[in-house]
């Protein structure tokens, strides 16, 4: 999952964006408002978190830029203003969630995984693909009862394939989302990670979830749907 | 315990305007209404009594000539006129005395009864109240008086001035009184009503001009107090003497909410400028701990935190001192200093980063008056502050000039600078709390927005005087002046 993250204060800014990536999420970080809002125009985010007090261009003009721009990527304000009215004016002006500084960075996290799960429409912390769970906030993947071992990008991976369960992902989709280099989307790169990841879980000759849509991607499901699939 | 206690005349300290204003209009009303009646009693009495003694008066004059002088002897032709009208005979009450011979006439209807013999000297009248008979009261007129007698008589009358008679004629005050009793129950009528009226119209008058009071006071009691500032609401049925108390009201309440805002503002700006270094503090730490490091990684962490934890205590030490600065608690103290070499240490201090930006530094220090009596300390917060904006905020590549000059024979500092941000309309801003022409933080460079009003404080408790210019919206400049 890729984050945006805009944040002038440098200290937090590198924090924020260590944290995150701990985390496994991919996260571009700028210092500046005109810098941020090139990111946010230009990239395919998952979530961005964004200050309201930036060099260049304040937080809230981004967010009002991003809306009119049609941008639907969920944005969490992290701001030292506590009042209500300040959080008003940032809910009213797009924000999704408003999270005022100083806070814990796992808050911050578990505030990413929310806006995570209501963009791609998932009730709970897990996604259940036949026998296999993946949990989104321990960050851990089993099947049949047996948990799997997988690389920080195997899971990035998986994780993305879990939010989108049963739609077609295309390899773009998979660079923007779960690559750190945004540039090369006609890599093998992307097969090749996923034939590991494949290999993983479908390890002892278990039913195979993850499945290729020739031409188009791939996609997570208990079984191989014959019909077109919406992506 | 046997304490003595001496008990006071109780009055109350907060006295009603309503209760004032009923008393105090009911007695002027009362002694006004009472003043009125007495004087148109007293009024009437006059011209009723006056009445009867023109009546006496003319009664008498009629009668008087009826004592005449016939065949050389006094005749009393008044009582044989009486003596042939039975409705006179009850009703006159006359009585003549014949001085020179004691013998007295009356008319029937006294009966026994004298009237008192009043009299002045010839012709006068006199007239006095008197009792009359059966206890009744009246009032007579007394009269010393000749026997009339032919004027066209051509012998003198011999002995005629031997003849005086005195002549009294009373008239029954009955009818007088009685007018004077009804009058005098009128006007007590007219007086109570009166009172009592304008008690109860001065009652409700008084409620309903009192009505706005309430209303205003209302209007106060159910103000919530994070809506001070909202005016009174002054409909226009609000009476005019009101008005004004309403309208400085509302003024004083616009001054409280302005104070309010500003303190509000202050302590939002503060907690905000502090929030964001604690935040960082908080990230910092929250990573170290986050997993296993090596001891170098630990040491690079802290080391983040301990300079965050010093940008906050600057932050905080300019915040108490700007606090002390505006309560008037700062200490003061004064010495002679050299201000040329504060001004060159100072700016010396900032010479890495203006290399860093390609920033030069112009010296012209002129003045001749540069050791000054003053506190070296507020003096550096100022210089510092200034210098510090000035390599903050030049274009790259520019020029500050720095300038002393002696202006009305004392010391003037100024500093300027081509300025790489827009600068405000009102230069005045620049002076506010927390007021940053960039609102961001530019990396660890931190401008809180507390020099400027730092500098203003300092330069108002050492009675400098300090001002923003910029001609041109590129070049600003600003100049401090101590005063001799």
């Amino acid at each position: 999952m890729r984050i945006l993250l805009i944040e002038d204060y440098t200290p937090l800014r590198e924090n924020i964006t260590e944290s995150l990536t701990q985390a496994g999420y991919i996260v571009d970080a700028s210092a500046t408002g005109d810098e941020g809002l090139w990111y946010a125009e230009n990239g395919n985010y998952d979530v961005t978190i964004l200050d309201i007090m930036l060099p260049e261009i304040d937080g809230l003009t981004i967010l009002r830029k991003l809306k009119k721009f049609g941008s639907k990527t969920p944005v969490i304000i992290i701001s030292a203003r506590d009042s209500t009215d300040h959080k008003i004016e940032g809910l009213d002006a797009g924000a999704n969630d408003y999270l005022v500084k100083p806070f814990e960075l796992k808050e911050l996290q578990a505030r990413v995984r929310a806006q995570l799960r209501k963009r791609y429409d998932q009730a709970n912390d897990s996604a259940t693909v036949g026998d296999l769970t993946v949990n989104f906030n321990a960050k851990r993947v089993s099947r049949a009862g047996e948990e799997i071992t997988l690389t920080r990008r195997e899971y990035g991976l998986l994780e993305y394939f879990a939010y989108r369960i049963g739609q077609v992902v295309t390899r773009q989709e998979i660079w923007d989302h779960v690559y750190e280099d945004v540039e090369g989307g006609t890599s093998n790169a992307v097969d090749v990670y996923v034939g590991y990841l494949r290999k993983k879980l479908n390890a002892g000759d278990k039913e195979n979830l993850l499945h290729t849509r020739r031409g188009q991607g791939y996609y997570l499901e208990a079984h191989a749907i014959t019909e077109p699939v919406n992506s | 315990m046997g304490r003595d206690t001496i008990s006071k005349p109780m009055r109350s300290p907060n006295p009603s305007i309503r209760r004032r204003l009923l008393i105090g209009i009911i007695l002027a009303v009362s002694v006004a209404t009472l003043t009125g009646s007495l004087v148109i009693y007293f009024s009437q009495q006059k011209v009723l009594t006056q009445q009867l003694d023109e009546q006496l008066f003319s009664t008498a004059e009629l009668l008087t000539i009826e004592v005449e002088l016939e065949d050389g002897k006094p005749y009393q032709e008044w009582l044989a006129h009486i003596m042939a009208n039975e409705l006179r005979q009850e009703k006159d009450l006359i009585q003549v005395w014949e001085i020179s011979s004691g013998k007295t006439f009356k008319s029937p209807a006294l009966g026994s009864f004298d009237l008192p013999k009043i009299h002045g000297e010839l012709n006068q009248n006199i007239i006095k109240n008197v009792d009359l008979p059966g206890g009744r009261e009246g009032r007579a007129l007394g009269v010393k008086i000749l026997p009339s007698y032919d004027e066209h008589a051509t012998n003198p009358i011999e002995g005629i001035d031997d003849m005086e008679h005195i002549f009294v004629v009373a008239l029954e005050t009955k009818s007088l009184h009685r007018a004077l009793t009804h009058l005098h129950q009128t006007l007590i009528c007219v007086v109570i009503a009166t009172i009592f009226i304008t008690a109860v119209s001065i009652f409700w008058t008084i409620r309903l001009s009192l009505i706005p009071i309430q209303d205003l006071s209302q209007q106060l009691q159910e103000r919530q107090t994070d809506r001070l500032g909202n005016p009174v609401a002054i409909s226009d049925n609000f009476p005019k003497e009101l008005k004004n108390l309403a309208v400085q009201y509302n003024s004083l309440l616009q001054r409280i909410e302005g104070v309010r805002n500003r303190e509000r503002d202050f302590s939002t700006h503060a907690a905000h400028e502090l929030r964001t270094p604690l935040a960082g503090i908080q990230a910092t730490l929250e990573q170290a701990l986050a997993g296993q490091r090596d001891s170098e990684d630990y040491n690079h962490r802290i080391k983040n935190a301990l300079t965050i934890s010093k940008e906050m205590a600057r932050l905080v030490t300019h915040l108490m001192r700007f606090s002390r600065l505006q309560s008037g608690t700062q200490k003061v103290i004064v010495e002679e200093i050299n201000l040329h070499e504060l001004i060159e240490a100072t700016m010396l201090g900032y010479s890495k980063k203006a290399k860093v930006r390609g920033v030069q530094i112009d010296f012209q220090l002129a003045s001749s008056t540069f050791l000054r009596k003053t506190d070296e300390d507020l003096i550096r917060i100022i210089f510092t502050n200034l210098c510090d904006n000035a390599v903050s905020y030049a274009k790259e590549n520019s020029t500050i000039q720095l300038r002393t000059f002696d202006q009305d024979g004392s010391f003037t500092f100024s500093i300027s600078n081509s300025s790489a941000v827009a600068l405000p309309d009102n230069l005045d801003r620049l002076f506010e709390p927390f007021y940053r022409i960039d609102q961001a933080r530019t990396g660890d460079d931190r401008h809180a927005g507390i020099g400027l009003s730092l500098c203003r404080e300092i330069a108002n408790t050492l009675a400098l005087e300090i001002k923003a210019s910029a001609p041109d919206q590129q070049n600003f400049q600003i100049q401090v002046s101590f005063k001799n």
